[in-house]
């Protein structure tokens, strides 16, 4: 289908076309790829990327009828599919780490290779100041605050994608923000608009 | 949402990350071979309704490849009929995992590092055909000729290559006979046969070697390689002008099959190579291409001439029937393609033309009276089987044959709006005709111009090139680099 075809019609629209006509869905990919590759480009770093939004896009085109047609914008579920994909590949660098470090006990004794090191080790090799922080934010929190930094999503739309409680999106999000803040150095009551209302923390849900 | 300082540098952060092209077009292919992968599994009615629905234009764009291909015909058999094996029109599941299993495995093409260059050792057998000389029919000169090749590549697309034939085998007495009776003699002369091609232009060198096929060019999808195979629009000259099969008043599903054989063939030579400006995720889309080609059969075990095992692929048999008799014979044998199971990687490759060979038998030319020099000729060359060698990928300027070290690069900054033409006019009078290449990017600044200069068998030494460019006040620098 070219550009003028899917041209005005909405994500559900094409992936319920792409049900009898599977190239129906390749429109998505031209919509949403550029912000997932981003999104996963930051959380799994540059070189895996590439190939989990292949991985992103091949499972959503594989279960989309499972996709709820009701909702116009595939964005969320693509998104959660993503977030999936990453956290997959973070099992797997973590059980090769785990491997390695059986294989080599003095040197893991001289480097911290818990659990959350190796889920954030790729941003250590960013020098950059944004990176280092998010490297020391964990995995669950960091999701939600790259998915409302990044496509920008509502409450609604983390918690369709990660398919937690909106209160739970908004505790991890205020507690990543909260992190972010101190790791960036800024002051510590530094908030503004409406997110302040959403600073006390919550207990967390689901 | 309104967003605090902290989200919003985040988010340009985030939003920085922007990915280039290569990278979402890798990605866009592996979907479209799922989507791909998911149509080809779908009933012939599903796919027959889809075609009604999607109207003629894509059966048109069909019908002008064919033409196109049509047009290309070198064998001149009146009717073709697809053999038993061709009547499927797609490749069953299990084959297409196969190949997309060794697509994964495969390893990338090796990474250069300045100075060194990737090294490939091909040996094999040809078939060579004479089939008339003048008006001459000449059925019974055929042979054997045993090749070995050796290709050497480096990061500035330089490629040299050196091809050595052995002495020629025949079949029968009667066969011998026949190839010398037309003037070719059994023992080629002026071997090996060795030339550089400079630069990704390809202008070639000195000397009567191959020239590598330029892949530069060649598209990164395999979904649209897949096509262009079938239709013969690679634009790539030598495997989009490969022979093809005259499909007359054929029925469409034959002329298909056809199409899906020659796709395949094409593709066997994009894999055995020699190519010249290869990526480092060459051969794994090749394979993946191969996987999306109707019609590919899987031939299980096979082993190679070099004793090691793999896998079998094939495209089936086009087979013609004559017009007079009614009889079918095979005249099309269809090319086979041996990969390891293990590291996907090429063991052999056979029953294919292979373009960058396609005159080796001008060394087997006994003298210039011979009659197949001096009278009309037709003749084919085929590949009877061709294995990669065992040898080290990447090797070191000092590794390389001494007769490479006639190869010269020159990297020269212009000044502004200085061109290549320039400067090709300053070298030119110290070298023969087609043997420099130049391959230019803008660097430092926009109006001005690096060029890579390639050269190849100066008349004069590099330092007197190198003066003589300084001389000319067209450089800001230029530094020899090998």
């Amino acid at each position: 289908m070219g550009d003028h075809e899917s041209k005005g019609r909405s994500d559900a629209e094409l992936i319920r076309q792409s049900l009898a006509d599977p190239e129906r869905f390749a429109p998505i990919f031209d919509r949403h790829a550029a912000p997932v590759h981003r999104y996963l480009t930051v959380r799994v770093g540059a070189g895996p990327a590439e190939e989990l939004v292949g991985e992103t896009f091949v499972t959503a085109f594989r279960s989309r009828s499972s996709f709820d047609l009701d909702r116009s914008d595939a964005r969320p579920w693509l998104f959660g599919i993503a977030t999936n994909v990453a956290r997959h590949h973070w099992r797997a660098e973590m059980r090769r780490a785990d491997r390695d470090r059986r294989l080599a006990e003095s040197v893991v004794a001289e480097a911290d290779v818990s659990d959350v090191a190796t889920d954030t080790a790729h941003f250590e090799s960013q020098r950059e100041d944004i990176s280092r922080a998010l490297s020391r934010i964990d995995g669950p929190f960091l999701e939600v605050l790259l998915l409302v930094a990044g496509p920008g999503f509502s409450y609604e739309e983390v918690s369709e994608a990660l398919h937690i409680p909106i209160g739970t999106v908004r505790s991890r999000l205020a507690r990543a923000r909260s992190q972010l803040r101190e790791l960036l150095g800024m002051p510590g009551q530094y908030l503004e608009g409406a997110s302040l209302e959403e600073v006390p923390a919550l207990p967390e849900e689901g | 949402m309104t967003m605090s300082v902290e989200l919003e540098l985040l988010s340009r952060y985030i939003n920085e990350r922007s990915a280039d092209a290569g990278q979402l077009d890798r990605a866009r292919s592996v979907l479209d071979e799922a989507i791909f992968l998911e149509k080809e599994q779908r009933s012939p009615s599903e796919l027959e309704a889809e075609r009604g629905h999607r109207g003629r234009g894509t059966s048109k764009v069909r019908r002008n490849g064919l033409i196109a291909a049509a047009v290309a015909v070198a064998a001149a058999a009146a009717l073709i009929l697809p053999a038993l094996s061709m009547s499927k029109s797609h490749a069953p599941m299990t084959t297409v995992d196969k190949i997309t299993q060794l697509a994964d495995v495969v390893q990338p093409k090796p990474a250069l590092a300045p100075g060194q260059w990737s090294s490939l050792q091909l040996t094999g057998e040809l078939l060579a055909s004479v089939g008339s000389v003048g008006s001459t029919k000449t059925p019974d000169a055929q042979a054997s000729l045993p090749v070995t090749i050796a290709v050497w590549s480096n990061t500035t697309g330089t490629t040299c290559t050196s091809q050595q034939f052995g002495t020629a085998t025949f079949a029968s007495p009667v066969n011998a006979q026949a190839w010398a009776s037309i003037g070719l003699i059994a023992t080629p002369f002026g071997q090996p046969a060795t030339g550089c091609v400079a630069g990704f232009q390809a202008s070639v060198g000195g000397g009567s070697a191959m020239t590598p096929i330029s892949v530069t060019h060649l598209t990164h999808r395999p979904t649209v390689l897949a096509q262009e195979l079938q239709l013969g629009n690679t634009g790539v000259a030598s495997v989009d002008q490969m022979g093809t099969p005259e499909v007359g008043n054929s029925s469409q599903p034959e002329a298909e099959a056809v199409r899906h054989r020659m796709a395949f063939a094409r593709l066997a030579v994009l894999i055995v190579g020699p190519t010249g400006g290869a990526w480092s995720g060459y051969n794994r889309e090749m394979l993946r291409t191969m996987a999306l080609l109707p019609g590919v059969e899987s031939l299980g075990r096979m082993t190679a001439h070099s004793g090691r095992s793999g896998l079998g692929f094939t495209s089936g048999t086009v087979a013609s029937l004559d017009p007079k008799t009614g009889d079918a014979k095979a005249v099309f044998p269809s090319p086979v393609v041996l990969l390891d199971p293990a590291t996907g990687a090429l063991l052999e490759a056979r029953n294919f033309s292979i373009p960058v060979l396609a005159s080796a038998a001008q060394d087997f030319v006994g003298s210039p009276a011979a009659a197949v020099y001096t009278q009309g000729v037709s003749y084919g060359v085929s590949t009877q089987w061709i294995d990669p060698v065992s040898s080290p990928p990447v090797v070191e300027q000092s590794a390389l044959p001494g007769w490479i070290s006639e190869f010269h690069s020159i990297e020269v900054v212009g000044r502004p709006d200085v061109d290549g033409q320039a400067l090709a006019d300053v070298i030119n009078p110290y070298l023969g005709s087609g043997n420099s290449a130049f391959d230019g990017w803008n660097s430092p600044t926009p109006s001005q111009t690096t060029f890579e200069i390639t050269i190849t068998n100066p008349t004069t030494s590099v330092s007197t090139i190198v003066a003589a460019l300084n001389a000319s006040g067209l450089c800001q620098s230029v530094v020899v680099k090998a």
